[in-house]
């Protein structure tokens, strides 16, 4: 008897209950709230694409852990990473390299307080600096560091195991960390982060929000937003969507939902340059590849203009250097490949090659599809036929960094000083990031001897010989540099987001 | 009883087994090192190594799964995440919630609905309610439901402004995912219902009752409700996991922190203790709801536990 | 004797689908996808399918593009048609390979029962424990995203529904009056399992797996969907919609039509599974 009066009970609460909750939300109006939440004046939801696995200074690899560090962490100095411009004071006031390059002092400024109210010591700066030569994610920004000792309370000497010149640059990105706080609570260091930043950590929800505040007693003064909240979207056109809703106010976006929100009188669009490069990269130990000949024709045979349309919907700068424009070293003079399918012919028939020719297989990883079915249809038309095979994109990149590949197209990003560029044609590199296994003794030799000058004239003088030899031989076919773009409502002013998109909130605020 | 209960907790604790098995072999078979994936190509080869090392990555497959059970079975424990070098256990309960939610209110919601509507097109077979009622329900498991998710966002959040179109903040962020979830699972519950429902009505009880005059409603939501239900409720166990299954989509979507979200990204980042540690938590989860309903069952149906008294399966 | 008796019977079933109108629709949807799939060639050529003309991006429907061109101008019209073949043929290859592994294995476990069934049963319940969508997200990680490897996701996760629903069917059957009076005047037990067991349980089945084709276009399309699936520029639907998430403000169309395709595929599989469940099933014959 029982069981049939549950039966008959059930289905109808359950009903009563959705309609109560139906009514209550249209009662209570919280679906007009919502909206309005993120308008206040004081506060900021910026959308990103990923949860945060680790808020660690060193131990962190993503950008959405890079971009939410930027905020918690101070650096040293402030350095621009397209390598122009001068380094600006942060925790070091001022700083001395000596005339060899092997040494570099950094005083420190007196004052500036970490989140937990002890102050910035020299010992911090050093304990930080080591912690990074131990990191195996963000070791590469201490190279050339031999080892770094605190000479009194504010000073702080790096020695140099040799003289390297992007050091710097490298600098700008360590974050201060407090040694106390690390040997404290070695488990919170990385989840609940202490910095010197104009933002302290607030709190988070694992896999949807991460909450910071403005730190009232921030050295350059506190920030004129006072809480940022961090939400995780990682779909795109739900992105898109909650930007126009203002449910987000700040968010990086991808170019295809563009031209939607460009429509928009409530949303503004800012590009940043990045050192990220889309290339058509051609292994060099492979026929016909081993010609330089052919690796100029594919430079011609592709229309960069057109490709820049179809998959970037044009926001990307057409460029056939490996250094970006805005980037240090970079020069007109270097050759540029435009596009220009005769050329392209003539070239192939001087290599000896009759068209059509059969390229074999195209590997290209799911995500640059799309560059490689642009790539095809180009090749095509001077004569080069490829099959495009799609693996997955681990798969890809062990093809590829062993050189299982005849051609491919795909993006890649050498963050940091022009330097970094060895990575993609020096010899030592063969293996990891030099793809198209390049190998010349004499720009393993121009790019060691870049590393190792101080003088800004005589390196861009030896970047310029290393980029104009590698265009003339046309060790890759890099097709554009793509923006970096962000969507943000438009009454935030964001000030100049930097290049590589390391955008400061403590440069926002709302515009009355 | 007890016998068969405690029989099948030994079966299900060997189910589970069976399952961290299979989704450690294909998870092995997965591209790329752990190493490498986290650190990207142009980090240096000894970095690689070192991290892959401290993964315990660069031991055989065997000594590996062996670690990882032993592990679970002895210290309770479900690893560390590569990615975030977190307990994997407070990754699921920090996400968990959330799918329980929208999983447990999607199957309410189409429980009632699809139930009612499927005892009314049984009524009414072949009427224009009875057709309208199962079309639409074959309609709504015809769309796929990303698509269906993505159309109600364009309405109710970027059109109407009505409901918000991410996160899972409180329950009016559910709306619209739970709409998605069991939209899905819509046809199935209400085809069931209806032939179950059907085939109650035709019997010869019913048409007693009927003959003795009881109204009509009594008969359809009293009598024949009851026994029409049987079939149904053994179902539901699958359903909730056809609901789990579709929550996992509907949660990226609609950006929301829940299991789903947590194993597709888990997956691509071949975050091995993330996706075993959920995926166990998931089967084991969704085998207790089946021992449960299949308890209950045997309760209701003296038949089974005839048969398992009898020895289990009929011998050919 | 025995011919006619049959003849009748598919008249009768026949007879029984005509009164349903909605299924009698997607029969009528169904044949006209399938033609179209077939056909595909004729409709509109394959090259089409591929060539691009950046000048001619993203252009709403038009006398030249019935449907409309995508982010690369290529013809949406021609990839729609031509998607058929792929959804399609995920669909039912899926199903029917899940249906071959399931019938032996189902089978054999609900005739010879014992420790047959108790080891396939097993096996099945581990199987089932993980929800199909992560096991074919699984194996998809493993494999790497192409036709193949996607067909093999999908099968497998959907094997161990298949079993177990044949192995009960098969019980039920197994349990009939008629069989047990096949067995005792001595019928071997594969002629019985082939010849009496399986047709008389072919009801559920055939149910089953028209509405499983449905179900499986839709598992590809959400693989598709999370990248995880076909790649491009093969114009799986489900890669269609993929594709045209990302333009769904300024070229909703890219949306529009391979959902429509796709809804329609699913519905007519569905309609028709419902019309046969009515149809077969002895039961409910007025």
């Amino acid at each position: 008897m029982q069981r049939k009066r549950k039966y008959e009970g059930f289905p109808a609460k359950i009903t009563a209950l959705c309609l109560a909750l139906g009514l209550a939300c249209s009662v209570s109006g919280c679906g007009e709230n919502y909206i309005d939440r993120a308008m206040d004046e004081k506060s900021l939801v910026i959308a990103v694409e990923a949860d945060v696995d680790t808020l660690h200074p060193s131990d962190y690899s993503t950008t959405v852990e890079s971009n939410i560090l930027e905020q918690i962490y101070d650096p040293l100095l402030a350095v621009s990473s397209d390598g122009l411009g001068d380094p600006e004071p942060r925790i070091a006031e001022s700083y001395e390299v000596s005339e060899d390059g092997m040494t570099y002092t950094f005083h420190i400024r007196h004052g500036v307080l970490f989140h937990d109210g002890t102050p910035v010591t020299a010992e911090d700066v050093v304990f930080s600096l080591e912690m990074y030569q131990e990191s195996e994610y963000q070791g590469s920004q201490v190279d050339g560091l031999d080892y770094a000792e605190a000479t009194d309370e504010y000073t702080v000497v790096c020695h140099m195991s040799y003289p390297y010149s992007p050091f710097l640059t490298g600098i700008g990105r360590v974050h201060i960390a407090s040694k106390d706080y690390w040997e404290e609570s070695p488990e919170k260091f990385s989840t609940d982060p202490v910095g010197s930043g104009p933002y302290q950590y607030a709190g988070r929800n694992k896999g949807s929000s991460i909450t910071l505040e403005a730190f009232e007693d921030y050295y350059r003064g506190e920030a004129e937003i006072q809480t940022v909240e961090f939400e995780v979207i990682p779909d795109q056109t739900t992105k898109s969507i909650a930007i126009q809703t203002g449910e987000v106010n700040f968010t990086s976006i991808e170019s295809s939902s563009i031209l939607a929100l460009k429509g928009s009188d409530r949303i503004d669009i800012e590009e940043v340059a990045t050192s990220g490069f889309t290339y058509v990269c051609m292994n060099l130990e492979k026929e016909p590849f081993t010609d330089e000949r052919v690796r100029q024709a594919v430079n011609y045979a592709i229309d960069r203009e057109n490709l820049v349309n179809v998959c970037y919907d044009g926001e990307a700068e057409v460029n056939s250097n490996i250094c970006s424009k805005s980037r240090f070293g970079y020069s007109d003079d270097q050759k540029q490949y435009d596009y220009d399918p005769e050329r392209a012919e003539e070239l192939l028939a001087e290599a000896g090659i009759e068209t059509p020719y059969d390229l074999g297989t195209m590997l290209v990883a799911e995500k640059y599809s799309n560059i490689a079915t642009v790539v095809q249809n180009d090749l095509k038309e001077v004569g080069l036929e490829v099959d495009i095979e799609v693996k997955e994109f681990n798969a890809y990149l062990d093809d590829l960094t062993q050189g299982n590949y005849t051609i491919t197209a795909l993006n890649l990003t050498l963050e940091g000083d022009t330097q970094m560029c060895s990575m993609a044609l020096t010899t030592d590199y063969i293996g990891t990031a030099n793809n198209a296994r390049y190998s010349d003794p004499e720009i393993d030799a121009l790019f060691q001897q870049a590393g190792q000058t101080n003088d800004t004239k005589e390196r861009e003088a030896l970047y310029n010989e290393i980029f104009s030899k590698v265009q003339e031989e046309a060790v890759y076919g890099v097709i554009c540099n793509p923006y970096l773009l962000y969507a943000h409502n438009s009454e935030l002013s964001c000030g100049e987001i930097p290049f590589e998109g390391f955008y400061q909130i403590y440069d926002f605020s709302w515009e009355a | 009883m007890y016998k068969y209960i405690g029989k099948r907790l030994l079966y299900m604790v060997l189910v589970l087994l069976g399952v961290a098995f299979l989704v450690f072999t294909i998870l092995s078979f997965t591209p790329g090192d752990p190493g490498t994936i986290i650190l990207g190509i142009t980090a240096s080869p000894e970095d690689i190594a070192a991290l892959n090392k401290e993964f315990g990555y660069d031991q055989p497959f065997l000594i590996r799964f062996f670690d990882y059970i032993g592990n679970i079975i002895f210290h309770f424990d479900l690893g560390i995440s590569y990615q975030s070098r977190q307990p994997v256990i407070d990754d699921i309960i920090a996400r968990f919630p959330n799918t329980l939610l929208l999983t447990v209110l999607s199957m309410s919601v189409s429980a009632v609905v699809e139930i009612f509507l499927g005892v009314i097109s049984a009524v009414r077979q072949y009427s224009v309610l009875d057709h309208f009622c199962v079309i639409t329900a074959l309609v709504f498991a015809s769309v796929p439901g990303f698509w269906l998710a993505l159309m109600l966002i364009m309405v109710f959040s970027l059109k109407l402004r009505m409901l918000p179109s991410f996160g899972a903040d409180d329950l009016i962020h559910f709306i619209l995912p739970t709409v998605t979830v069991s939209a899905g699972s819509a046809a199935s519950l209400l085809r069931l219902t209806r032939s179950a429902m059907l085939e109650t009505i035709r019997q010869e009880y019913i048409k007693t009752a009927k003959a003795k005059g009881a109204s009509e409603k009594r008969i359809i939501w009293k009598h024949a409700m009851k026994n029409a239900m049987l079939p149904v409720v053994t179902t539901l166990g699958t359903s909730f996991g056809a609901s789990l299954g579709g929550a996992i989509i509907t949660e990226t979507v609609f950006a929301m922190p829940g299991m789903g979200l947590l194993i597709t990204t888990a997956i691509r980042q071949k975050d091995i203790p993330v996706v075993m540690g959920s995926t166990l938590f998931l089967a084991f989860l969704f085998s207790v709801i089946i021992l449960i309903v299949d308890i209950l069952y045997a309760f209701i149906d003296p038949r089974i536990m005839a048969k398992y008294k009898n020895g289990g399966g009929r011998r050919g | 004797m025995a011919e006619k008796r049959k003849g009748g019977l598919y008249r009768d079933i026949w007879r029984r689908y005509k009164k349903n109108k909605a299924a009698m629709i997607g029969l009528v949807i169904m044949i006209a996808i399938v033609l179209i799939a077939v056909c595909a060639d004729w409709i509109v050529p394959y090259e089409k399918v591929i060539s691009q003309s950046g000048a001619e991006r993203l252009q709403p429907p038009s006398a030249a593009h019935w449907f409309g061109t995508d982010e690369y101008g290529r013809d949406l019209f021609a990839r729609v048609i031509h998607g058929s073949r792929y959804s399609l043929f995920i669909g039912v290859a899926t199903s029917l390979m899940a249906l071959a592994a399931g019938a032996v294995l189902g089978a054999s476990a609900g005739y010879f029962g014992g420790v047959v069934d108790n080891i396939i049963s097993r096996i099945t319940d581990v199987f089932l424990c993980v929800p199909p969508i992560l096991l074919s997200l699984a194996v998809v990680a493993a494999l790497g995203g192409n036709l193949r490897n996607l067909i093999i996701a999908i099968t497998i996760s959907s094997i161990p529904g298949n079993v177990r629903l044949i192995r009960s069917v098969v019980m039920t059957v197994a349990e009939e009056d008629y069989i047990e009076a096949a067995c005792s005047y001595g019928a071997s037990r594969k002629r019985i399992i082939f010849r009496h067991v399986l047709p008389n349980a072919m009801g559920p089945i055939i149910v089953n797996t028209t509405m499983s084709i449905s179900s499986m276009i839709l598992s590809a399309a959400g693989l598709s969907f999370i990248g995880m699936g076909i790649q491009p520029p093969s114009p799986e639907w489900g890669a269609l919609l993929s594709e045209a998430e990302a333009y769904m403000f300024t070229a909703p169309y890219m949306l529009l039509f391979p959902g429509i395709f796709i809804v329609l595929a699913a519905l007519s599989f569905n309609l028709v599974g419902d019309g046969l469940t009515d149809a077969l099933d002895p039961k409910l014959r007025n």
